[in-house]
């Protein structure tokens, strides 16, 4: 029985084998690069593995001590790190809608234009980072927003923007929300393009008073797949961030941890404590996190289409 | 002409300042408001930058010429070295090679001087007033590699500021052409020869500012003068004060080729910049462009092909070519060159021609900026070609980088930051605010009541800065994008003069104006040339195509991508299987050297053959290390990985080779206690960059206060130096000093807990932190360097590089400033000075199959005789400031040390200590600076401060403990670490 159905799947992969080869160097690449590697983190968080000598299997100990015995963990990678997804998430998301949704109603010669200028922060934050927000959040008088800050009379002597626990946060806010119109932005875009135009001709003759009716019972509807990505996209997008806070104060762990985030966790433990194991603990975690929160953005807009299809 | 209107400008400027400082020294006392009065008594103290010996040559020059005195006519007034009629010289302390120097090129009428301070003076007659030069003949002794610095006095006081140094060069010359090549066919760079010789110079400034030789005022009458040292031996024959000579300009000069026989003719030869024959310092290096744009091309290899560029920008460098032409007659001279450094302005070069100029265009020769290669022909820059007359047969030609043009522009934008300073410290006397953290914005002041001229000295200042502009404007012929510093200056002080009761509530805007110009200063100083090609041609010669076209630059830039996927586009050493491999975390330079002694020396004699690889990143030994492809060792690694790595029972306890106790010998305590673990010593330190203090000295006695030897001394004349304004430098992230000498260790000796938890640990935290909440320590300061160069913070505590920075390129402070063991505690009579450093050491891995002969190749490397001799060599080869601050106490007594730099470097030395490394070391800084922060910043309670970081220490050392499995689950101690004390001062080997 088994062996007649292994041979039948045989028979039926050589006759299709070239669809095999077109999905190969996708199939090859993610095994190698993506799956493995998941793999070789989730086995490792059941060690202890200090990157020189041979892991040791130590069980769920890694967990039991991430869950009650990692005060920096608890007080501020978690908190940080959802203070962080929160804000930057959602507004990020709304901001790549809104601006899709606006950049569609310009003539489409300059449309592009406007793409490009939305999308290239995404690309280039490292570089725009140096010379942008480094120069801007400078700790002398000489940066933008102490000099005209102090111009204004807000503020009286010049602030450490980075270095203080107490501006770092949303610094690092602010600074996410300007690159994040990423490609979520961009599918959501040729999501908004796609929309068939007859829908909003039929709308209108069923009674859509405005625009916003529109884009709430036409637009949004009909671009769910491309919602969903942009949301998965953003949330793992601000759930993975944390160069960004080793970026503008050039330290880890940033002053008093006010910049922690997971990755810095896991940064932390993985290089400067050595202790692999427990940092892909937190990788785990981390994972797993990202995993909940995109199930919750399928349950939000993936349902009627995943069901329809 | 461009020039002569500078330097007109230049004086209008000076005289301005001049007449300012009066008017603002007088306008002060006529004020009547009693209190403002007082404020005036305690700030019209003298400027000390204005005191005799401290104003500029330029300066000094142009009061000369307002005085009226003339360039002198007489004939020459010579006489000889050991005429002298008192002296300080003393032969006794002298190196056997000296005297041999001495012995073979001593010559009649020769003295010599040889100590630091050592001087001699003469009486001299003048017949006739006027300004001189100074010839002197000099033979340079050996020493350090560097210029040999003289002060001269006349009649017991220096005219000027520059007579306090003046460096008379040693001449240097590449050791070997064509370059030895590596197995790979790339250059290895030449050794550098000094060339011997007896030198007769006209004395100059030793940064070139000047594009004349200094001048010397000598009145009608009898005149002492004396000659002193102040760094290295030099022996010196003849001395000579004498007219100086006009240099006429290009059109003056006597018989225009036209019509020459020799102005036709069609001969040219082509000279590589490289081949330099002479040149005055050993650091002025060839370099590699890496392109196929120069020539020779580089063809994926490191070819040595140009030279320039950083190695050739500090002024007074000089490098001479030698060449043949074939009859006399006129010749033009193209040079190819690139200047991509200074945007939209030239440098320049003083040309010499057979060691003259030949004409005056020739002095302060501008090179315009252009990123690609450009053939320059020396001309008028109006279209006419100079021609140069030359004998047949071997002409010199010489380059010397220069920054006279802007010397003018220098010091009007000094004199401006040295008004601002005075301007922020009399305000600072009225407000009484000293940080600029704490500016009490809620608290008008009347300023105009205490300083009432202060509007007009704002105004002088921004005319001041308006004139520097225009003066560079017309220098480089357009607006300059790095001026843009001075611009927002003036803004600044524009929004300063409309409402001048701004300043103290924002007192930190004059400070930063005052940054700014300084680091413009800096900027300006340094002139960068890279220069490619010479060529030395008859006029109606044909020169070769020697600039890139298009398509050979596009051609270049595909085969540049082409080769970065070479194998060689990233050598980083041989790869013998054979020998043994050993990765080294530094520049290719130091590596280059390294493989070459261990084959000249190492291999010959053990029969070994290594491998020195270069490490680019020492993170790469931990995922190497992964990967199962470490080497057998490695050098250049800080304790941390090293002790890392011993924890992880990945390195090789070193103590248990036999001879360890023997190689280590020459290490102190101090420092191989950051190697040590459970038992083990795991590496040899290589280098050491120990904490120094750094001193003013002319400020100090200005001030009549001594260097501080104990903090209770720091803290005595803290309100010596606050109330004039001057800043005391201590890093805030330097705990190690207070805790050390307080007596408080980082750790337990059973390397358990934390050792901060005692009442002198906490001692220790307060005495840190009060220097910045109490004494008014700057919390952050950037660049100590360069406040230390312009004297607004006269005194600091800083490492090794600082010293480094200070020896090489700030030649104007030279003689001037000292370094000091850092201050201490004294208990029972003896200062304890214990401070740390960062450490670079060396290490085996457990994994290498061949660790007796890695420890071999270790010991060797530790052993004294190698250590001084890498360091002379890459001096040599690279100039001073690659001075090799190796760990090995007895070689760095063979470096050539300045004696009494020396004198404070050992004895710092011998009180190194730094933090132990034990598990979980690493949370000791991070959680001591937290606290710093939570003490400083937010105020909170030094000892609840330190508490909540102890206990955070204790938490992660315990954790690491569990995990390396020297305590039990319930953090019960299982074994011991043991970490070796070190209590006494470190006396050395043998004392010297």
């Amino acid at each position: 029985m088994n062996a007649t159905s292994l041979r039948h799947l045989l028979r039926e992969m050589r006759a299709n084998w070239l669809s095999y080869v077109f999905v190969a160097p996708f199939t090859i690449v993610f095994l190698l690069f993506i799956f493995v590697p998941t793999v070789a983190a989730i086995v490792l968080s059941f060690t202890s593995f200090n990157a020189i000598e041979p892991p040791k299997f130590v069980g769920l100990r890694n967990y039991i001590n991430l869950l009650t015995q990692d005060t920096t963990f608890w007080m501020h990678a978690i908190p940080n790190t959802f203070k962080f997804a929160i804000i930057v998430g959602p507004i990020g998301y709304i901001c790549s809608f809104a601006l899709a949704w606006l950049i569609t109603q310009l003539p489409s010669k300059s449309r592009v234009w406007y793409t490009l200028a939305m999308y290239a922060p995404s690309l280039t934050a490292g570089v725009a980072m140096a010379v942008v927000w480094i120069v801007i959040f400078s700790g002398d008088r000489l940066g933008y927003m102490n000099s005209i800050l102090l111009e204004l009379g807000i503020i009286q002597q010049p602030q450490l923007w980075v270095q203080d626990p107490k501006y770092l946060m949303n610094i690092m806010i602010i600074v996410s929300l300007w690159a994040s119109m990423g490609v979520g932005f961009l599918a959501m875009l040729a999501g908004i393009q796609s929309v068939d135009k007859t829908l909003y001709e039929a709308g209108k003759i069923d009674g859509i008073k405005s625009r916003f009716q529109e884009i709430w019972y036409i637009t949004i509807p009909s671009m769910k797949p491309q919602m969903l990505f942009g949301a998965v996209m953003a949330i793992v997008g601000t759930l993975r961030a944390g160069s960004i806070s080793v970026e503008l104060t050039g330290s880890n762990p940033t002053p008093q941890y006010a910049g922690h985030l997971l990755i810095n966790h896991v940064d932390d433990y993985g290089f400067i404590r050595y202790e692999m194991g427990y940092a892909s603990s937190i990788s785990v975690v981390l994972l797993i996190l990202i995993y909940a929160t995109s199930r919750l953005c399928w349950r939000l807009f993936g349902t009627e289409g995943e069901t329809k299809s | 002409m461009k020039e002569r209107r500078v330097s007109k400008m230049a004086c209008l400027i000076l005289i301005l300042v001049f007449a300012f400082a009066v008017v603002a020294c007088g306008g002060e006392s006529s004020d009547g408001s009693p209190s403002a009065e007082a404020v005036v008594k305690a700030v019209s103290s003298p400027l000390i930058h204005e005191e005799a010996g401290e104003v500029s040559y330029g300066r000094t020059r142009a009061q000369w010429r307002e005085q009226g005195f003339e360039i002198a006519s007489a004939g020459p007034i010579a006489w000889a070295a050991d005429t002298f009629v008192a002296s300080s010289i003393h032969s006794d302390r002298l190196s056997e090679t000296v005297r041999e120097q001495i012995e073979q090129n001593g010559k009649d009428g020769a003295i010599g001087l040889y100590d630091e301070l050592d001087w001699a003076e003469y009486e001299i007659e003048v017949e006739q007033t006027g300004l001189y030069e100074l010839l002197i003949d000099f033979f340079a002794l050996k020493g350090s590699f560097g210029p040999i610095q003289i002060g001269v006095q006349i009649d017991g006081h220096y005219p000027y500021k520059e007579a306090k140094s003046i460096g008379l060069n040693r001449t240097w010359k590449d050791g070997s052409f064509p370059l030895a090549k590596d197995e790979n066919g790339n250059d290895i760079r030449s050794v550098q020869e000094e060339v011997e010789g007896w030198q007769s110079v006209v004395v100059a400034d030793s940064g070139a500012a000047y594009a004349e030789p200094l001048l010397w005022l000598l009145q009608e009458g009898t005149h002492r003068l004396r000659i002193q040292t102040i760094y290295d031996p030099v022996l010196i024959s003849r001395l000579a004060f004498s007219a100086p000579t006009e240099t006429l300009s290009y059109a003056e000069q006597a018989g225009t080729p036209v019509g020459d026989k020799a102005t036709k003719g069609d001969w040219y030869t082509l000279i590589e910049a490289e081949r330099m024959w002479r040149k005055s310092d050993s650091s002025l290096q060839m370099s590699a462009s890496m392109d196929e744009l120069a020539s020779p091309k580089s063809k994926g290899k490191i070819v040595f092909n140009t030279i320039g560029g950083d190695r050739w920008k500090r002024g007074g460098q000089w490098a001479e070519w030698q060449f043949e032409v074939p009859e006399d007659g006129y010749y033009q001279i193209h040079l190819k060159y690139s200047q991509g450094y200074r945007t939209d302005a030239a440098v320049f070069r003083n040309i010499m021609l057979n060691g003259q100029y030949p004409f005056r265009e020739m002095q302060t020769y501008p090179f315009d900026y252009t990123h690609n290669w450009k053939l320059e022909t020396l001309g008028s820059g109006s279209g006419e070609d100079y021609l140069f007359y030359m004998k047949a047969g071997l002409n010199t030609l010489r380059m010397e980088a220069t920054y006279a043009p802007l010397q003018g522009i220098l010091e009007s934008m000094q004199a401006a930051v040295s008004q601002i300073q005075t301007l922020n410290r009399e305000v600072r006397l009225v407000t009484g605010v000293r940080d600029p953290l704490l500016g009490d914005a809620n608290r008008d002041w009347n300023l105009l009541l205490y300083l009432p001229d202060i509007v007009e000295r704002y105004e002088g200042l921004i005319r001041q800065l308006e004139m520097q502009l225009e003066g560079l404007e017309s220098l480089y012929g357009r607006k300059i994008s790095s001026s843009d510093g001075i611009r927002s200056g003036i803004t600044d002080l524009k929004k300063l003069k409309a409402n001048p009761n701004l300043l103290p509530k924002r007192p930190e805007m004059l400070a930063s104006i005052q940054e700014t110009l300084s680091g413009f200063m800096t900027e300006l100083r340094e002139q960068p040339l890279d220069l490619d090609l010479i060529l030395i041609a008859q006029p109606e010669a044909k020169l070769p195509d020697v600039i890139p076209n298009w398509s050979e630059r596009l051609g270049n830039t595909i085969k540049g991508f082409f080769h970065t996927f070479s194998s060689e586009y990233s050598y980083y050493g041989r790869e013998d299987e054979e020998a043994i491999t050993v990765w080294v975390n530094r520049g290719r330079d130091y590596v280059n050297l390294l493989q070459q002694m261990v084959d000249e020396q190492f291999t010959p004699e053990t029969g070994i053959k290594v491998n020195i690889n270069l490490m680019p990143n020492s993170q790469q030994l931990i995922l190497s290390h992964a990967a199962g492809r470490e080497p057998d060792g490695a050098l250049g690694i800080d304790p941390g990985t090293i002790v890392d790595f011993a924890m992880r029972n990945a390195a090789v306890d070193l103590g248990r080779f036999p001879d360890y106790e023997e190689a280590a010998g020459d290490y102190s305590p101090g420092m191989r206690v950051q190697l040590y673990y459970n038992g083990g010593n795991y590496g040899l330190p290589e280098t050491v960059s120990p904490n120094m203090m750094f001193v003013r000295d002319d400020l100090f006695q200005a001030l009549g206060i001594e260097p501080p030897q104990t903090w209770s001394d720091v803290y005595a004349i803290l309100p010596d130096l606050q109330q004039r304004g001057y800043d005391f430098f201590y890093s805030h992230t330097n705990y190690l000093p207070f805790v050390f000498q307080n007596g408080a260790e980082f750790f337990t000796a059973d390397g358990m807990r934390s050792g901060l938890d005692t009442p002198e640990g906490f001692a220790a935290f307060k005495q840190w932190t009060d220097l910045f909440k109490v004494f008014g320590f700057p919390r952050e300061v950037p660049n100590f360097y360069m406040h230390f160069r312009n004297g607004d913070m006269p005194i600091g505590i800083s490492d090794f590089n600082t010293y480094l920075q200070l020896l090489v390129a700030a030649p104007e402070i030279a003689g001037l400033w000292s370094v000091y063991p850092i201050p201490g505690m004294e208990k029972e009579g003896t200062v304890a000075r214990w401070a740390g450093g960062a450490i670079q050491g060396g290490m085996i891995f457990k994994t290498s199959e061949r660790q007796e002969e890695t420890w071999q190749f270790m010991k060797w490397w530790a052993s004294e005789e190698v250590q001084s001799r890498y360091g002379n060599e890459i001096e040599l080869l690279n100039g001073t400031e690659f001075r090799w601050n190796t760990a090995n106490v007895q070689a760095l007594k063979r470096l050539p040390w300045p004696k009494e730099d020396a004198v404070a470097i050992f004895e710092q030395m011998s009180w190194f200590k730094e933090m132990p490394i034990v598990p979980g070391f690493y949370f000791t800084p991070r959680e001591l600076n937290f606290a710093w922060n939570r003490s400083v910043l937010s105020d909170e309670n030094y000892r609840e401060s330190l508490e909540a970081s102890i206990l955070e220490i204790n938490r992660e050392m315990r954790r690491k403990l569990h995990e390396f499995g020297l305590v039990d689950e319930q953090g019960n101690r299982l074994r011991s670490l043991e970490i070796p004390q070190v209590n006494e001062k470190w006396e050395g080997r043998d004392e010297p």
